[in-house]
């Protein structure tokens, strides 16, 4: 995958597959200059007796595991980071990555704005909620706050989508650049 | 910075036009497959090519929604098609440009696009 935000569209669908109809999304860069991205969802989570991380071990007949994980934390681990995939303490899965922004292996961010967008307008029931933080700064956006200003219907309107997409963009690069942040 | 209350105006607007709505049960599906080997073989500008075709020209009874691994993945993206007319078309090695096609001819023209097709 070209950019994070690939993988965590390819992350965002295990959510999906799992039953949830809330998914939280949380980007941000801390003071010690690493990229974390927090997905917390209210699915199903992960069996007991999975470990999502180890391809390796043989797994229960009938339960396909997939590659999205296991490539989202070999990228981590390669950016001087790490990816933990666990239940979150309510239910639900928890997976936090974490990724050296110096890191010469880290490709970019791109295009989260066109995730995130295709995400809420092609799942108008499930409620997304997305956050972006640089050091304490940050901004954030929730399908519920999209449906309460111009109602559930309007999701498949082209200049809603439009909106979804610059707004996310936008503050990014906005937020960015008041740091001095570059090539995120 | 941007803020949601901008959102207002666009609402402003669409008080004039009549929805179109997306339903699962809808007439007319296409789906595209967002499993990792889809998205990393590029089905995110394929899915927003669609999805926002479909909204462009006020296509009516239409859902695009999104599915997993199909097994298919060296002929990925891949975007099935279901009509009542033609039933369901598999797409493969899709891209923006051939999904605007797509939407063109088949599902505004009713005719499949054969070259395009798993059989093609």
């Amino acid at each position: 995958m070209t950019e994070i935000s690939l993988h965590i569209l390819d992350i965002v669908h295990n959510s999906l597959k799992a039953g949830s109809d809330h998914v939280k999304i949380g980007i941000g860069i801390d003071q010690r200059d690493f990229l974390l991205i927090k997905i917390t969802d209210n699915g199903k989570g992960f069996d007991k007796d999975f470990s999502p991380l180890n391809q390796s071990k043989s797994i229960k007949p009938g339960i396909k595991n997939g590659l999205g994980l296991i490539l989202f934390s070999e990228l981590c681990t390669s950016c001087d980071g790490m990816l933990s995939a666990k239940n979150g303490d309510k239910g639900g899965a928890e997976i936090t990555a974490k990724l050296s922004l110096s890191s010469p292996n880290r490709p970019v961010l791109g295009k989260i704005g066109s995730t995130y967008r295709l995400l809420t307008v092609c799942n108008p029931h499930i409620c997304f909620d997305f956050e972006y933080t640089v050091y304490s700064e940050g901004f954030s956006l929730s399908t519920a706050d999209i449906i309460s200003r111009v109602g559930r219907d309007a999701l498949s309107d082209l200049s809603v989508g439009e909106f979804i997409e610059g707004f996310i963009s936008r503050n990014i690069s906005e937020l960015n650049g008041k740091y001095d942040l570059k090539g995120i | 910075m941007v803020t949601i209350a901008e959102l207002d105006a666009i609402k402003e607007k669409l008080k004039h036009q009549v929805a179109l709505r997306k339903e699962a049960h809808a007439g007319t599906q296409i789906v595209v497959c967002m499993a990792t080997c889809g998205i990393a073989a590029g089905a995110r500008p394929v899915l927003r090519a669609l999805s926002d075709m479909v909204q462009e020209k006020g296509i009516e009874d239409t859902s695009v929604t999104q599915c997993g691994c199909i097994g298919l993945c060296d002929l990925e993206p891949i975007v099935e098609v279901t009509t009542a007319k033609d039933g369901k078309v598999t797409y493969v090695k899709m891209t923006p440009e051939k999904a605007a096609e797509v939407i063109e001819k088949h599902i505004i023209g009713g005719e499949v696009v054969k070259e395009y097709t798993i059989n093609g």
